[in-house]
């Protein structure tokens, strides 16, 4: 069921109306609740895939449980191993396998030995690089003794399932949510209301911003071999707002969701594109996914508390694997690749204390630099890519396709409309036109941006990017 | 407590609500008067097909039908009143539409219908045809056609101001910029001025792949023709040239070729017509005839019609035409 459906625009309202007043106010009755329509949710994709989310569910829970009653290092390795494994095999095994055989078949080709490895044909569950992340970080908090395991079954199953974050995150982390699912959950007006809206704007920037500047993405990328540089570098830059909106879109709907229901989501996006720095960016972007390679991953290799030469190897594998877990494709492993040397190259610099730059000409070559490894994100194949790079740097041309001029600059006006917003909130927070301190002007703005979204919103039940990590 | 005040929410929330549909229709009431207003373009054009035209002869096809066609060259060669309904960028679903509509009004004599010679190896396009959600209140004819561009599209429908969704840029373009879709008295043409510059890029291609048809596209088709047919229409079909692209042989050519055949519907095919499609100077570009070359092709098309209808002669192959 997809945020931006007429689906989901029935399932939420009759979830939210018979959460608050018709279930019984038990806190059991509510994540039971809670339980059932997040596998509704779930299971409205493909019900089979059901099977996959339970059994990463009960594989942590009894391996928090026996972490927590197990004192031997030795047998908490074990328990801990199991977790991994199980879950890094359901990664593996749906999202990984095919693309592991056909490497290992290209790279005996290229010593001229052609060997045959079966493929396989499975669907990638929706979802399943969140939640399998999700429970894996309960049973590593509770085997590094920064969690206490629940017993509440219900709950965990709740905590894991929870549709509003459930199939693109933010990746919550047990400490922050799962406590939530054990208090008494009270209706609060104020913070429905501020759920709702967000919900508002999430909606916004995925159907008015993301879908309307995909028209245009889709037909450039879509014909490689048919546009020029400037050309490409005007879809690359709308693709960075495409893919930020579309994204950034998800998670506030899913905070906002969240918070009608009593529940509050960590933060997952905060203006990336307003980054002076790499390191600023990844503290800005999709933050629950950094902050947990930063602590499972990065900080486990040693971090920063090592040599440079170490720690510089370090990071560049943590955006190695970031790059991977986002797809099995060369292209997300080169863009994973790119931001690693970015910041390797940014913290060597730093430490050299070499230059340093205004801090507006900062922003700007950090937004160059990460539209640069959009391209790699964004293209079908590394070969694309590297043709669309070719294309900008060495014939880059003079003249813009615009396509159909409605799209193109329905697409203009909504980068502006965009941009003014993240301009405010970033540096003039009492601007914000949905939280302004005047009731008349959150109204306004508010209605101004359900009309815009009807009059100029794309409503054609298109997938969020995210979906197919 | 707790129950009031989701009650008081639940109830700010309806009356909200309210409030947004009645912004809705203040707006949609607005546009609908822009749109009925329209001096000219594209809106104009849909209404006049719609709701207005009673023409003889009805031209039916995509932007190389608004492009190639000229009804004024009709009306002098044959004597025959003729609209041009055809919009750029549109497939089958537009045509289905535009039929749809005119057949609830009444019958032409003759459909000349523009067929491109990939139209049926193409997806079908139904969002394309969303800029004609304006006229799905007042036209239920439409309605099925129009549900099929989103999944949402039927509840979408009750909002009037969805039903302008993204199409403001060409509702208030002709307001401000006139003809550029063609002047009024055009009836439906649009010139497309200016000539192709015969450079290295536009080399001879000669194209005889057969990629396969999309079934989907040829159920439409099918039904298109069918429909006709039904109303006792007579349909002639002709495929338009390119500059340099002889199509000699595709999958669409071929399967309505023999539908042409087998329903004894006159087929023009200039697509394959060496003299037609190597004289640069009769291209707007390398797709569309500019305005003396869509003289020539029209007196030509003009000529094969009085033939087909007068002589019965339905010949499927025009290419003497401009030897």
């Amino acid at each position: 069921m997809l945020f931006n459906s007429v689906d989901f625009g029935l399932f939420f309202p009759v979830v939210f109306v018979i959460y608050w007043l018709l279930a019984n106010r038990e806190l059991k009755s509510r994540n039971a609740f809670l339980l059932v329509v997040s596998y509704i949710f779930y299971g409205w994709w493909d019900w089979r895939f059901l099977a996959l989310i339970a059994f990463s569910s009960l594989v942590d829970y009894a391996v928090g449980m026996a972490l927590y009653q197990e004192k031997e290092k030795a047998r908490r390795n074990v328990y801990l191993g199991l977790s991994i494994v199980c879950n890094i095999g359901l990664l593996g095994f749906f999202k990984y396998y095919n693309f592991f055989a056909d490497s290992f078949v290209d790279a005996f080709s290229l010593f001229g030995k052609h060997i045959h490895v079966n493929t396989l044909r499975v669907i990638l569950p929706v979802g399943i690089s969140f939640y399998t992340f999700q429970t894996m970080s309960y049973s590593l908090d509770i085997y590094r003794n920064t969690l206490k395991p629940t017993k509440d079954l219900v709950a965990f199953l709740a905590f894991v399932s929870f549709f509003p974050q459930l199939v693109a995150g933010p990746i919550e982390r047990a400490s922050n949510l799962l406590p939530q699912f054990l208090e008494k959950r009270n209706f609060d007006e104020a913070k429905a209301s501020e759920g709702f809206k967000l919900i508002i704007w999430g909606l916004f920037m995925k159907t008015a911003v993301a879908d309307r500047l995909d028209l245009y993405v889709s037909a450039v990328y879509g014909n490689v071999d048919h546009h020029n540089g400037v050309t490409f570098m005007v879809a690359t830059i709308f693709f960075a707002i495409q893919i930020y909106c579309d994204f950034a879109g998800y998670s506030l709907i899913a905070i906002g969701c969240a918070k009608t229901l009593g529940f509050e989501l960590m933060t997952n996006f905060k203006r990336p594109y307003f980054a002076h720095s790499f390191k600023d960016f990844w503290s800005r972007w999709h933050i629950s996914l950094s902050t947990w390679f930063k602590d499972y991953v990065y900080i486990p290799l040693g971090g920063s508390k090592t040599s440079r030469g170490r720690t510089y190897a370090n990071l560049f594998t943590t955006f190695v694997l970031s790059g991977l877990w986002h797809g099995a494709n060369w292209t997300f492993i080169i863009w994973g690749a790119l931001h690693g040397l970015f910041q390797t190259v940014e913290k060597a610099l730093q430490n050299a204390r070499i230059i340093r730059v205004p801090r507006s000409f900062a922003i700007l070559l950090v937004f160059a630099l990460t539209c640069l490894a959009w391209i790699l994100f964004r293209a079908a194949t590394v070969q694309d890519a590297f043709s669309i790079l070719n294309v900008i740097f060495l014939h880059p041309g003079h003249s813009l396709y615009t396509g159909d001029l409605g799209i193109f600059s329905f697409s203009l006006m909504a980068v502006l409309l965009l941009g003014l917003a993240e301009w405010a909130a970033e540096y003039r927070p009492d601007w914000t036109l949905l939280n302004h301190r005047s009731y008349a002007v959150r109204l306004v703005s508010t209605s101004f941006m359900i009309l815009y979204m009807i009059g100029l919103g794309v409503f054609d039940g298109s997938q969020f990017i995210y979906f197919q990590f | 407590m707790e129950r009031v005040q989701i009650v008081s929410l639940l109830r700010k929330a309806v009356l909200y609500a309210l409030i947004l549909t009645g912004l809705d229709q203040i707006a949609g009431s607005f546009l609908d008067v822009v749109l009925d207003h329209s001096p000219d373009g594209r809106f104009y054009k849909a209404k006049y097909s719609l709701e207005e035209c009673d023409e003889e002869i009805v031209i039916i096809g995509d932007s190389r039908g608004e492009m190639d066609y000229i009804p004024s060259v009709f009306i002098d060669s044959l004597g025959m009143t003729c609209w041009n309904a055809s919009r750029g960028g549109q497939g089958l679903p537009y045509f289905r539409i535009m039929q749809e509509g005119i057949l609830n009004r009444y019958r032409p004599k003759l459909v000349l219908f523009n067929v491109e010679d990939n139209m049926l190896e193409m997806p079908v396009n139904y969002e394309r045809a969303g800029f004609l959600r304006p006229f799905y209140q007042s036209h239920p004819e439409i309605r099925p056609i129009i549900n099929q561009v989103s999944p949402f599209e039927r509840l979408l429908m009750q909002s009037r101001l969805y039903a302008f969704n993204s199409s403001f840029y060409y509702l208030f373009r002709p307001y401000l910029f006139h003809n550029l879709d063609g002047k009024r008295e055009d009836l439906g043409w649009k010139p497309r001025p200016g000539m192709v510059i015969p450079e290295e890029e536009h080399e001879f291609i000669k194209e005889t792949a057969l990629a396969p048809l999309n079934p989907q596209s040829v159920a439409m088709f099918n039904e298109f023709m069918a429909r006709f047919q039904e109303a006792g229409i007579m349909v002639m079909i002709v495929t338009p040239p390119n500059y340099n692209v002889q199509v000699v042989k595709s999958s669409t050519d071929c399967y309505v070729a023999d539908y042409c055949q087998e329903h004894h519907i006159p087929l023009f095919r200039y697509s394959e017509n060496i003299p037609l499609i190597t004289h640069s100077e009769w291209y707007g570009d390398r797709d569309h005839l500019n305005p003396e070359g869509a003289v020539l092709f029209t007196q030509k098309v003009a000529h094969r019609i009085k033939k087909a209808m007068v002589e019965n002669d339905k010949d499927p192959v025009s290419v003497i035409d401009f030897e």
